[in-house]
């Protein structure tokens, strides 16, 4: 009995700093309608800004509490920062573009911390005063445990009051449940947004910086506090406060029990309860139908012609170009050029959801990933040739699409990028958990070709001709009653529906094919690396898809190639000279979604237009 | 045998009983307008035939099938076809593709990954462009289109299914008063020589009257009369409600 109560206590100490994070999101979503991806380099922030302070001048129980909201405060101006300088620019964006930006906000985040502070985690002291224990029938307490819970209840006491009894507090609510209102009523809206995402980026560098006496500051930490906090809005509702604070004790008491009871089955019960919940009630436990303007498509795309002469001229050099070159280029040239073929139908495959389908998916990287472990298994386990292996490939990707997708194609816009983005870190936590299956983080090695492949430039043309046909598969199924089925269902769902059109079985079929399609790119991958990382499920793997779509453009069948040639030898020939790759990345993603929305292909456009 | 026939259906949002135990029925063939102010619940009932709303009591039949709470793709299997106040088109292909991506999906083959659909059901789509007018814009994409075209595509696209039922919800709304005859004129061709019957809502009372065989009135979820165009118009309860838009109606018939 005293152990429940004990573990119960620790569960809600580490829901407290998770309803912190995720309450900070879910206030900045419902008056702003943006998902703050950097919300988690937000809370990295308040703990590496907190750990500098305590340095200074944290000896003290007072000093450590002042270094403490100092953090917050301070993350709180960088929100605002923030605010003004990028965020007020895509409010008016899709949601896959203020998802990319601020994920490159992440990057950009991820790159000066290091600079700044080391790639090596800080140990921050205990806080003078709450360094100890206190015993608790026979189990010992920590003391901060317990000073974490009772933050927790005041800040939830504080956004309770601040959001009944003042003039911001109202407005927020009311923007919350109607934004055109608000405006309607006069209100300055610029003072409003940039206030509540000051407030949700203070409570977020709170929650950063009261975790250095249990944690310490690391640079993995702002992606893994977002993806928990993903998961507590999702179930509890975005845009609620309530919602926010029972999801996170559910989800941080579930991981409390879980790890004592079934420690491997931990994932599998937070993906149980946010499957069930969001098949129950598809807003949350505490949110509301979201009132979606997915029928209104301001800028349609124009109908598309199949082959017209400058397509078709783009498609023929791509192909010569690829048969040709490694008669021409090097050794290192031709492993480059493997990659990029790899690369390109992995883009393609999530080209065909993005803009075929319009069905936002931001965890691409989970069946592209299942396909590579799901050859490199097959050689590590089963001892298979090359040739059964990737066979495998697009089985394990379909069927990760098939589970996953079900869940996902009942959700749309924001919701189903942020359960797509959950599935994927689910996977790769499997990946990275389960040691004895997948070597954890030492990965699967040896996953080489077999001897009659073995040359690089043999490989080079079975991967070429591979993902060469599956990329014009893709295409073909574009123009098929498939394809337009599909467009039709991204046009208007209701129109669909209205002429006997199963829109989810419809999307869940897509979703499939896309994951077989990549589960084949994933597959090639594993052997042209000859070996397997659980970084290939990483959202870093599906960021750098989408980047690839969207530097080529979305709106064009070419566009995922070209992005995924341009954005790959970028990437090969920086990383060749400075170690800021992630800063640049950063960078460039937003650039693309500020400036170039359309990508390369919008950017001649635009050039021929300026020039006629 | 009705094509239609709604029995005792009721629905209640929270407290408020939007649909309370409404029966009617539509006969083969027959233009049947439902009218009423708003709040009246002709929104609700509507969507309770399409399939969009689940009724919390009644039932709905369909040439005999029951198909009370099933889901709208599975009722437009039924021969139902539809248009909506605000159009519904796929504004990212063209005309004769809109009508086209329907056929195939009336043909079956909406999952089908092998031919592409390029002029595929395409005789069948020029058909039916002609039929509603459409034919000098076969090749424009829809998101070009004018609104009043847009509502003469959805009908077409409404006709692929060969249905036995029309719905349509504000059929001219958003319409130049002058375009409202021909769009019905359209209708009233549909019920002609393809035999539907037609279930609409309206607020233009030149349109219920001049194109409907039937009028049901709907007030605060019941129907509150039920008959020919000249028996609605004579209806002391019906002026009642409609005190004020009535009289002005007729006073400038």
């Amino acid at each position: 009995m005293s152990f429940i109560v004990v573990q119960a206590i620790t569960g809600l100490a580490s829901a407290a700093s998770l309803f912190l994070i995720a309450v900070g999101l879910s206030i900045v979503f419902g008056v702003t309608r943006v998902v703050n991806f950097a919300h988690g380099s937000l809370y990295m922030l308040g703990a590496y800004l907190a750990f500098s302070f305590v340095a200074a001048f944290g000896e003290s129980f007072l000093g450590y509490l002042a270094a403490i909201l100092l953090a917050a405060i301070v993350v709180g101006g960088v929100g605002a920062v923030m605010e003004t300088s990028l965020l007020r620019r895509i409010y008016r964006a899709p949601e896959l573009f203020q998802l990319l930006a601020t994920f490159g906000v992440v990057l950009v985040v991820q790159d000066l911390t290091r600079l700044i502070w080391g790639a090596d985690d800080l140990f921050a002291p205990r806080m003078p005063g709450l360094d100890g224990a206190i015993q608790f029938l026979g189990h010992a307490v920590p003391q901060y445990d317990l000073f974490l819970i009772a933050v927790a209840f005041v800040v939830l006491g504080a956004l309770w009051l601040l959001f009944r009894h003042t003039r911001f507090g109202v407005l927020v609510r009311a923007a919350t449940e109607d934004r055109e209102m608000v405006a309607a009523l006069g209100i300055d809206q610029r003072w409003l947004f940039t206030g509540a995402f000051i407030l949700g980026a203070a409570l977020a560098g709170l929650g950063g910086a009261l975790q250095i006496p249990r944690q310490a500051a690391s640079l993995s930490m702002d992606l893994n506090i977002i993806v928990d906090a993903f998961v507590v809005v999702v179930v509890g509702g975005m845009g609620s406060i309530m919602g926010a604070f029972v999801a996170a004790v559910l989800i941080s008491e579930l991981l409390a029990f879980g790890v004592v009871i079934f420690p491997e089955i931990t994932l599998v019960l937070i993906f149980m309860v946010m499957a069930v919940t969001l098949v129950l009630k598809p807003s949350g436990l505490f949110g509301r139908p979201e009132f979606t303007m997915a029928e209104d498509r301001r800028n349609p795309d124009p109908p598309l012609r199949a082959g017209d002469g400058l397509s078709r001229i783009f498609w023929w050099f791509l192909l010569v170009a690829g048969v040709a070159a490694p008669l021409v280029i090097g050794d290192f040239a031709v492993v480059v050029l493997t990659e990029i073929a790899i690369l390109a139908l992995f883009a393609a495959s999530l080209h065909f959801l993005l803009w075929g389908g319009g069905l936002i998916t931001f965890g691409h990287a989970a069946y592209f990933g299942l396909g590579a472990y799901g050859s490199g298994l097959a050689v590590f386990h089963l001892s298979l040739g090359m040739a059964p292996a990737l066979l495998l490939a697009p089985l394990a990707g379909a069927a990760g699409a098939l589970l996953f997708g079900w869940f996902c194609v009942r959700l749309s816009g924001i919701y189903m990028a942020m359960l797509t983005l959950a599935f994927a870190q689910m996977a790769w936590s499997a990946a990275f958990q389960w040691v004895g299956f997948t070597g954890g983080d030492n990965g699967i090695l040896g996953v080489w070709p077999s001897a009659w492949a073995s040359d690089p430039v043999v490989f080079y043309y079975l991967a070429f001709v591979v993902c060469a046909a599956v990329i014009w598969g893709l295409r073909h199924t574009v123009f098929s009653p498939f394809g337009y089925t599909l467009r039709a269902t991204r046009d208007s769902a209701l129109r669909a529906a209205a002429i006997g059109v199963d829109v989810t079985r419809h999307r869940w079929l897509a979703f499939t094919l896309a994951g077989a399609a990549a589960g084949v790119a994933g597959g090639f991958f594993a052997f042209a690396k000859g070996s397997v990382f659980p970084d290939v499920l990483f959202v870093s793997t599906s960021v750098d898809g989408l980047v690839m779509v969207l530097l080529g453009g979305l709106q064009s069948l070419a566009g995922p190639i070209l992005g995924a040639i341009v954005f790959t030898e970028i990437e090969t020939e920086l990383t060749r000279l400075t170690d800021l790759w992630q800063l640049f990345l950063g960078l460039l993603i937003i650039v693309l979604v500020v400036v170039l929305p359309h990508g390369l292909v919008g950017l001649s456009a635009l050039v021929r237009r300026r020039s006629s | 045998m009705s094509v239609l026939a709604v029995e005792n259906l009721s629905k209640a949002f929270g407290g408020v009983q939007a649909v309370g135990g409404v029966s009617f029925a539509v006969a083969s063939g027959e233009r049947v307008a439902l009218i009423g102010p708003n709040g009246a619940g002709k929104t609700t009932l509507f969507n309770c035939i399409n399939g969009q709303l689940r009724p919390d009591g009644g039932r709905i039949r369909m040439s005999g099938q029951d198909v009370t709470g099933k889901t709208p793709h599975r009722i437009w299997r039924h021969g139902v076809g539809r248009t909506f106040q605000i159009t519904a088109t796929f504004t990212s292909m063209t005309v004769a593709e809109n009508i086209q991506v329907a056929l195939a999906s009336a043909d079956g083959a909406a999952t089908g990954l092998g031919r592409r659909l390029g002029t595929r059901y395409r005789a069948e789509a020029e058909a039916l462009i002609d039929l509603v007018g459409l034919a000098s814009r076969t090749e424009n994409s829809a998101a070009e289109l004018p609104y009043g075209d847009l509502k003469r595509l959805e009908l077409a696209v409404a006709m692929t299914n060969d249905p036995s039922l029309l719905l349509m919800d504000e059929p001219t709304a958003g319409m130049a008063a002058d375009a409202r005859g021909g769009m019905m004129d359209l209708v009233d061709v549909m019920v002609a020589e393809r035999g539907v019957a037609v279930l609409f809502t309206e607020h233009d009372m030149d349109v219920v009257f001049g194109h409907a065989d039937r009028v049901i009135v709907l007030d605060r979820g019941q129907v509150i009369a039920e008959g020919t165009p000249d028996e609605i118009r004579a209806d002391a309860r019906v002026r009642a409600v409609y005190l004020g838009t009535f009289d002005a109606q007729e006073a400038a018939v």
